[in-house]
């Protein structure tokens, strides 16, 4: 099956994005499609500029859900609001609109929202 | 499973709880995650509404490892892990969060 | 493939976080891709469809406007009566919308394909 997430909190923030990355890893290592959206904050968890001395460092926990098969997009306006660039964010992943977050529902079987 | 309510605010602080024990019904889970797993202590109209909520068929789980960071424990077989959350959204027609 | 049907819950109320605003623009791309939509204010989501908002104090755009055009842009509009009751609205304090109670939205919920919440 095919699995959704919609993360909108940014990373170091809230536990959400950790939540996300553990259930997205067990999706993926039972052989399910991930697809995860990133919206407002949410975005900032793919800033390949991350640094997290002696801490997780949630930027490569999201690559490493993006080498194991998950498709991560970020919302390209909510990247654009908060000056975050194309060239910003980590390989694998990509800035996407709308039209890509509706695909991505259109794909799920099961779909989970994670906001404040 | 047709719903899985699954909560993640702490249930002291905010209100997101109720709405999933409003609409809860026989055969769905409510599963308490991230500061909502608080439940375990409260609030009183909280413990209440669970109980009812049991009783009337409702299942009731709280995130293991989210009661373990913050050195609080569940009545005995009342927690699931993350391996048994996945399972419970492969189960479940929709996720409420 | 049929066209998919979701429900879209918005919880928070509007100006003070950015949910209900950004709820909206999520919804519109459900709504533009064909994706049946349907909106239930819930919780402080309910605030959203008050009348007489004036955000322009705030230089903020206005939101009930917005989810005002919602049916003409082919989604349809809820508001969760028992929601309204706890906040101290009245219906007709609001724009127009179909109300529901508890048993009316589990039936909603349990007619579509996702549930995505905005908290």
């Amino acid at each position: 099956m095919t699995v959704g997430f919609l993360l909108r909190t940014g990373p170091y923030t809230s536990q959400n994005v950790d939540t996300c990355y553990q259930l997205a890893s067990r999706f993926l290592a039972r052989g399910h499609e991930v697809r995860m959206f990133l919206y407002e904050d949410g975005v900032f968890n793919l800033d390949k500029e991350i640094q997290s001395p002696q801490e997780r460092n949630l930027a490569e926990m999201m690559a490493e859900l993006a080498q194991k098969g998950a498709k991560i997009k970020a919302c390209g306006t909510c990247a654009k609001f908060r000056g975050l660039k194309r060239t910003d964010i980590i390989e694998g992943t990509k800035l996407a609109g709308m039209v890509v977050f509706s695909n991505y529902v259109k794909e799920c079987d099961r779909f989970l929202s994670f906001g404040f | 499973m047709e719903n899985l309510y699954l909560v993640t605010r702490s249930t002291f602080e905010r209100t997101a709880w109720q709405l999933a024990a409003r609409l809860a019904k026989r055969g769905d889970t409510i599963c308490f995650a991230q500061d909502a797993v608080l439940a375990v202590q409260g609030p009183k109209e909280l413990s209440r509404k669970l109980s009812e909520m049991e009783s009337a068929g409702v299942t009731v789980r709280f995130l293991a490892e989210d009661l373990a960071a913050r050195g609080l424990t569940a009545p005995e077989g009342k927690t699931v892990n993350y391996d048994g959350l996945t399972s419970l959204i492969e189960e479940a027609k929709h996720i409420i969060s | 493939m049929e066209a998919k049907k979701v429900a879209v819950l918005i919880r928070s109320a509007p100006y003070g976080m950015a949910t209900a605003g950004e709820g909206f623009r999520a919804l519109i791309g459900l709504v533009s891709m064909g994706i049946q939509t349907h909106v239930v204010l819930v919780d402080d989501g309910v605030m959203v469809a008050l009348k007489n908002q004036s955000p322009e104090v705030l230089d903020m755009n206005n939101l009930v406007d917005l989810y005002a055009q919602l049916p003409g842009l082919g989604a349809k509009l809820y508001l969760h009566h028992p929601s309204l009751a706890d906040h101290g609205i009245s219906p007709d304090a609001c724009i127009e919308a179909e109300v529901l109670d508890d048993e009316k939205l589990r039936r909603l919920i349990s007619s579509v394909d996702h549930v995505i919440t905005f908290n």
